[in-house]
């Protein structure tokens, strides 16, 4: 300390500031104990927050998978409708099949029945002699022939309400009609296509064990769809495309390759044209009172399930 | 006395019997040429054009003769092969493959089938498809080793079908 006495003011103001410093500490101290405080509050409140980010995140990744699982479970009840619905339409044709083979075979019967009146059956007898020497009639003297040909015209012309009623399509059942579908996909579903497949919902033995077999409304059927398909090919440009035919879930499948062909048109648009056709076009179908339609799907869908 | 069938046009199956074809290849047929009629059932007028269109031949009328101890499946192929020489079917001209089974019995027609699967994959056939069915004809540059086989049995086809 200086020897000079220092004046009582000096000193007075010396005491303030040290008092006055004092304070500052003391409100310093007490500030950051506050700024501590509210520091440690955040921090935990961040830790909290990046507790609750995580939980979200897991969350997320359980909804994501779960939401995958519905996809695939909605696939999986997809693939099931569409094989049930191949299956159930097959049972309308096998059913409508057999019902419309015994109103022929009814209508056959009738027939066969007018066919042994005795002036018809006389009629028939002449109108068979006549297809067992047809071939032969060229060789024959031209009067002699004309004769023979004057005469089976008038034998034909008696015979007509039968022939023409055994060649009229078939009766109508009068039935509800009832929808049945042709499923078609296409391979890769977007982008230029490689394969089309057509599945109809009749047993695969219409192709495999067609000679052993009753050509029945089935079998027509698949004729039907055949035809429909050669002539979508053909509308496309893919007339020589080469055409596979399968089972799939007991079904018949047309398969086509379409990888070697530069497709012109709308393959979707023309096949359900097609259907549209056939729908106007098959009577037998008309007269079993099915209703078909045409319905895309996705190629996956008609897939074996995996596992 | 007659039925009703003597009145009445014949149905897919029934000519697809008649002609030895799938009843689907007769309605391909039929579409490519025009002329599937609507109510699915068929006259003569049909099957002819069915035959002009698929370009229908009947190649075999009985088994093939065998030289002296020639086994009759080789004698089959040998006889195929010189009728397909004979006709010309060398790349590009191509016959329909079914005519090469048409008139045969269910066995002769089996083994030719698979002699022919094996005569394609080794390249000596190719085969393609046409909107009227598949078609086969001689590969381009194996005509001389088919010739060669009808002819007297030798060279390349002789081995494969050893091999088969």
């Amino acid at each position: 300390m200086s020897d000079t006495p220092n004046s009582p003011a000096v000193i007075a103001v010396l005491e303030e500031i040290a008092q006055w410093k004092n304070r500052a500490d003391l409100e310093f101290g007490s500030s950051m104990a506050e700024v501590d405080k509210e520091e440690d509050a955040a921090r935990r409140a961040i830790e909290e927050a990046q507790r609750q980010l995580l939980a979200l995140a897991t969350l997320r990744a359980e909804l994501r998978d779960k939401h995958g699982q519905i996809a695939m479970e909605a696939e999986r009840r997809e693939r099931a409708a569409l094989r049930e619905g191949l299956s159930a339409d097959r049972t309308v044709i096998e059913t409508r099949a057999a019902m419309l083979e015994a109103a022929i075979a009814a209508r056959d019967a009738e027939l066969q029945r007018q066919l042994q009146d005795p002036e018809i059956a006389a009629a028939v007898e002449e109108y068979e002699k006549f297809v067992e020497v047809e071939a032969g009639l060229a060789s024959l003297p031209a009067s002699y022939r004309r004769a023979i040909l004057d005469h089976h015209e008038k034998v034909r012309r008696r015979l007509e309400p039968v022939i023409a009623a055994s060649n009229a399509g078939p009766p109508r059942l009068e039935l509800e009609p009832v929808g049945v579908g042709v499923l078609f996909a296409m391979d890769p579903p977007d982008g230029t296509p490689e394969a089309l497949v057509a599945v109809l919902p009749v047993p695969f033995s219409v192709c495999r064990d067609w000679a052993d077999r009753k050509e029945d409304l089935a079998a027509l059927f698949a004729y039907r769809v055949v035809a429909a398909v050669s002539r979508l090919l053909g509308a496309v440009g893919a007339g020589n495309a080469p055409i596979q035919y399968t089972e799939l879930a007991g079904c018949l499948a047309v398969q086509v390759w379409l990888g070697d062909c530069e497709l012109q048109g709308d393959l979707n648009e023309r096949a359900l044209e097609e259907i549209d056709a056939l729908r106007e076009e098959a009577e037998e179908l008309s007269a079993a009172g099915i209703e078909l339609y045409g319905l895309w799907v996705r190629a996956a869908m008609l897939a074996d399930e995996e596992g | 006395m007659a039925g009703l069938e003597l009145f009445q046009r014949m149905s897919v199956e029934q000519v697809a019997k008649w002609l030895e074809l799938h009843p689907f290849e007769i309605i391909r047929i039929l579409v490519a040429d025009g002329s599937l009629p609507s109510d699915l059932k068929l006259d003569a007028g049909n099957v002819e054009r069915i035959r002009i269109a698929g370009g229908l031949e009947t190649w075999w009328e009985g088994a093939p003769t065998t030289d002296e101890g020639e086994a009759p499946a080789r004698a089959l192929v040998r006889g195929l092969l010189k009728m397909v020489v004979e006709k010309g079917y060398v790349e590009p001209k191509s016959v329909r493959a079914d005519n090469l089974f048409r008139g045969l019995d269910a066995e002769s027609q089996r083994n030719l089938r698979r002699a022919v699967n094996a005569l394609i994959r080794e390249g000596v056939l190719a085969s393609s498809m046409s909107a009227t069915g598949l078609t086969v004809t001689i590969a381009t540059g194996r005509d001389e080793e088919v010739r060669a086989f009808a002819a007297d049995g030798t060279g390349v086809v002789d081995r494969l079908w050893d091999q088969d």
